[in-house]
């Protein structure tokens, strides 16, 4: 049977770096990490490139254009 | 105002009502656009004559007569009898109405003669002829276990075992006559005809009772009188049907006042017009039915007829009737046909003339009804959605508009969907001009505003990038200096934000012009006047600025102040005591030298002007304006919606921000509407126009020979600023400033019109590459071989790929934003 996920483990958007984004600054490959999207009071846990070293989080255009853009329309009108 | 304090709503909800129900209701009863037309308000029976032609004119006479039927079921005896009182409330039959003209087989008018009123009557009867039958399914129709008396011989007792019978009570009907269709009969309708009428009682549960006519004149007496020809049944019978039946409708003919002894009895006054007695019919059944249900009966208004007030103008009806132009959108019962199709068909119509009227209607065929129909102009008020691309595209009506806003505003928890539709609105004025009453739609616009941003309720993204556009004028693209060798000023020159950012060459020729003309010095002042924290409801912002332009007012000893922008002009009139003039006022005093015919742009002679929000209501700034452009030497063609009812450009109340979709329809519409050049004399409309694709100039780039500089994107526009201020500084003042140094920045193909669209400047590249270098802190896309790099500026994130090349500069390939935190 299949480990039920915690609630606080639930991501609402997963990117994986598919080890094509190299940390400019630590010379390391990105790797899948934990990051919080945050506006008008609500948090959204994702998963997003994120540099294993220095902590640098990658946020995808279309990500950014995408959902990003759409939730924060939503919740500007709630 | 009605207006009340914030209020908490549980723990998290700031709570505030723009305005109590008492004020949304008076200002939608302003509105008049859902008032019955004039014919419908003038018959008895309100019959919905407009919808009747709209489905008759496209022959779809089942559907007419089925609204008819709705309200009666004698199409027969109305076509016969109906008195027509709608006729002559008619549009097209008012004076000053339709002028019609009727057309030689070319096609060429033969002649111009003024347009009866539709014939109801003959619509009426075709609705008869061909409507098919009005007989409801019997499983329509409710049962009730009520009984209803009813006493007559006529119509009336006819009409009441319609109203009450389809409603499902059963009835008796007292009655001398042999069968359903005598009163029919009696008022000249043949038996087939009333027969076709009567196909609607089908299922009804109608019980006839004699009336007993021997012991009717038996009982002569006291209790007996005759009314007309009719017999009066004596009181104790009537009293005695009373009490067989749970209530009683009974023929005026037959009322006695001994009967209003009796609770449950109703009746009507005498009526020779069959469309008031069947009126009447239903006011007595509707009584009937309402104390058999137990409700008051005070609150049932007796049939009558009124004047409309309904606003109706003849714009686009083509002289066979019908509107023809540009379709709105929302109209409903549009046809599609043209002038000239309608005439086709009129003229090959027998029984109809060349305007489509009914001429024989003992040939009422379903080809003359339906011209006759078509004539009808589907009256309806759209003064205010006419010229506004902003209703035409919410698909809205500002009276439904408003009540949207106000629900909007009150809601606690949930999507507040009008967000949208309020911050897409200019809040122009051009619907409160057209509107005949006033209607005043931008008002509660922006009312709405204030009330979203005490509330928190504004979405940060709408106004945030105007407003710092606005904090950029009035701080690094600031600027308020005397004129040269002068300490105070007698005038002021302020030409406004949009003037400096899109043509700063115009703005320096302007005030070069006026310091070597007018006497005893111009000050200059390049900064923002306050309207776009104003239209953003930022009440702070907008004192802040409107101080700052007051305490330089001061400074330079209380000039008249020379603005070269309308709504600078207006918003300095309404939010400060600053003595005002415009720019074009003062060009015509100090004299204007015509424009030779050779250096006219393009050889244009003529042209249209574009009157900008800030002159709406203003006639006097709107006649300086035209006057100016005159003593250039141009005629001036009016363009559709002009003056008052101009539409907006598509700048006005920040929509250029908020929603630029509507911005650009706004302002696509404003530059279609004119055949020549046109001419404006704000300089953001001069800009919407200008990527619009129109042909147009600002007034002063006409004045002085100023050929319009490449249409600016948001960066431009805002370095436009500066270097204007760097630029005069140096020249008019000798004094430098320290320009902050930009990186060396190369755009791919294509980057900054993308830029431009999701709004981000090149300072802000600028901010993010400056960070790079500092922080180092970038990501490697092997994929493409860019770098990526971001950086929080205010409350947005903005991200840039870029490489670095050779030369030390860097070569942007994209950028985009957010304005999610992420950590």
């Amino acid at each position: 049977m299949a480990e039920k996920k915690h609630l606080s483990e639930k991501t609402y958007h997963s990117v994986d770096p598919l080890g094509k984004l190299k940390c400019q600054k630590c010379g390391i490959p990105l790797v899948k990490g934990r990051a919080t999207f945050g506006y008008l009071g609500n948090a959204f846990p994702v998963e997003l490139p994120v540099c294993p070293n220095c902590g640098f989080i990658y946020v995808p255009e279309e990500l950014a254009l995408g959902k990003v853009l759409t939730v924060e329309r939503s919740l500007e009108d709630k | 105002m009605e207006k009340k304090e914030n209020t908490f709503v549980g723990k998290h909800y700031l709570m505030k009502q723009a305005f109590g129900q008492e004020e949304l209701h008076e200002r939608e009863r302003v509105c008049t656009r859902e008032e019955p037309p004039g014919c419908q308000a003038a018959c008895p029976l309100h019959l919905d004559i407009r919808g009747i032609c709209g489905y008759a004119a496209k022959g779809n006479f089942s559907k007419a007569a089925a609204l008819i039927r709705a309200v009666t079921p004698f199409l027969h005896l109305l076509a016969g009898s109906c008195s027509g009182n709608c006729i002559g409330k008619c549009t097209l039959a008012k004076p000053g109405g339709e002028t019609s003209a009727s057309k030689d087989l070319d096609g060429t008018t033969e002649s111009v003669c003024q347009s009866d009123g539709i014939s109801m009557p003959a619509i009426e009867k075709a609705c008869a002829l061909y409507g098919g039958s009005g007989a409801m399914s019997r499983f329509m129709i409710p049962r009730k276990n009520k009984r209803v008396a009813v006493v007559g011989n006529d119509l009336f007792a006819l009409a009441c075992c319609w109203e009450l019978g389809k409603k499902g009570y059963e009835i008796w009907w007292h009655t001398d006559c042999g069968s359903m269709q005598e009163p029919l009969m009696k008022r000249g309708l043949t038996e087939q005809e009333a027969k076709s009428d009567l196909a609607a009682f089908t299922g009804f549960r109608i019980t006839r009772k004699e009336m007993s006519g021997e012991q009717s004149e038996e009982a002569a007496g006291a209790d007996r009188l005759v009314s007309g020809k009719e017999e009066i049944p004596d009181f104790e019978e009537i009293e005695k049907w009373a009490q067989e039946a749970d209530t009683m409708c009974i023929s005026p003919e037959l009322w006695t006042d001994r009967y209003k002894k009796i609770p449950n009895a109703f009746t009507a006054p005498s009526q020779t017009d069959p469309a008031w007695l069947l009126a009447f019919a239903k006011h007595a059944s509707l009584l009937a039915d309402r104390y058999m249900q137990g409700v008051s009966l005070d609150d049932v208004k007796e049939p009558e007829v009124h004047e409309s007030r309904l606003y109706v103008t003849m714009d686009g009806i083509d002289g066979l009737g019908g509107r023809s132009g540009p379709e709105i959108q929302n109209r409903e019962n549009s046809t599609e046909k043209t002038a000239e199709d309608s005439w086709r068909l009129h003229t090959a119509i027998p029984g109809a003339d060349a305007l489509g009227r009914v001429t024989d209607v003992s040939i009422l065929t379903k080809e003359n009804a339906a011209a006759e129909a078509a004539r009808c102009i589907q009256c309806q008020c759209l003064e205010c959605v006419k010229g506004c691309v902003y209703l035409q595209h919410f698909k809205r009506n500002p009276k439904g508009a408003i009540r949207e806003i106000y629900n909007n505003l009150s809601i606690v928890m949930g999507n507040h969907m009008a967000n949208g539709m309020i911050n897409a609105c200019d809040e122009c004025g051009q619907c409160k001009a057209a509107c005949p009453n006033g209607f005043d739609y931008p008002d509660v616009c922006q009312i709405a505003r204030h009330t979203m941003v005490e509330t928190q309720k504004m979405p940060p993204s709408a106004h945030e990038f105007a407003l710092l556009d606005q904090q950029f004028s009035n701080g690094e693209g600031f600027l308020a200096k005397p004129q040269p060798g002068f300490e105070k000023c007698r005038y002021l020159f302020f030409p406004g934000c949009q003037a400096a950012a899109v043509s700063p060459v115009t703005v320096e020729a302007a005030y070069s012009d006026l310091c070597e003309r007018l006497e005893g010095g111009v000050g200059l002042l390049l900064g923002c006047c306050g309207a776009i924290s104003h239209w953003a409801a930022r009440e702070d912002l907008l004192a802040e600025a409107v101080e700052k332009v007051t305490q330089v007012w001061r400074e330079l000893g209380e000039p008249e102040v020379i603005c070269a922008c309308p709504t600078c002009k207006k918003t300095l009139e309404e939010f400060t005591k600053l003595p005002t003039a415009g720019i074009w006022e003062v060009l015509l005093k100090l004299g204007i030298k015509p424009i030779a015919e050779s250096e006219k742009t393009n050889g244009e002679r003529i042209v249209s002007i574009h009157d900008a929000c800030g002159a709406r209501g203003n006639r006097r700034m709107q006649d300086e304006v035209r006057e100016f452009v005159r003593a250039f030497g141009y005629q001036i063609e009016e363009a559709p919606f002009t003056r008052d009812v101009t539409p907006c450009c598509g700048y006005g109340g920040l929509v250029k921000y908020a929603n630029p979709e509507v911005s650009a329809k706004k302002a696509s519409f404003a530059a279609g509407r004119a055949e020549h050049m046109v001419l404006t004399y704000c300089m953001a409309c001069r800009d919407q126009f200008a990527r619009a694709g129109a042909d147009s100039r600002h007034i002063l780039e006409l004045a002085y020979g100023i050929t319009p500089e490449p249409i600016p994107d948001l960066s431009a526009r805002r370095a436009n600023r500066l270097k204007l201020k760097q630029r005069m500084l140096k020249e008019l003042w000798k004094e430098d400033i320290n320009m902050e140094e930009m990186l060396p920045v190369i755009y791919a193909d294509g980057v900054e019109a993308l830029m431009d669209e999701r709004m981000i400047l090149k300072s802000d590249i600028d901010n993010v590459l400056k960070s790079y270098r500092q922080t180092g802190s970038a990501v490697f896309d092997e994929e493409n071989g860019w770098l990526v790099t971001n950086t929080r500026i205010g409350n947005v994130t903005f991200w840039v790929k870029f490489s670095e090349t050779d030369d030390g500069s860097y070569l942007v390939h994209g950028a985009y934003s957010h304005r999610m935190t992420v950590e």
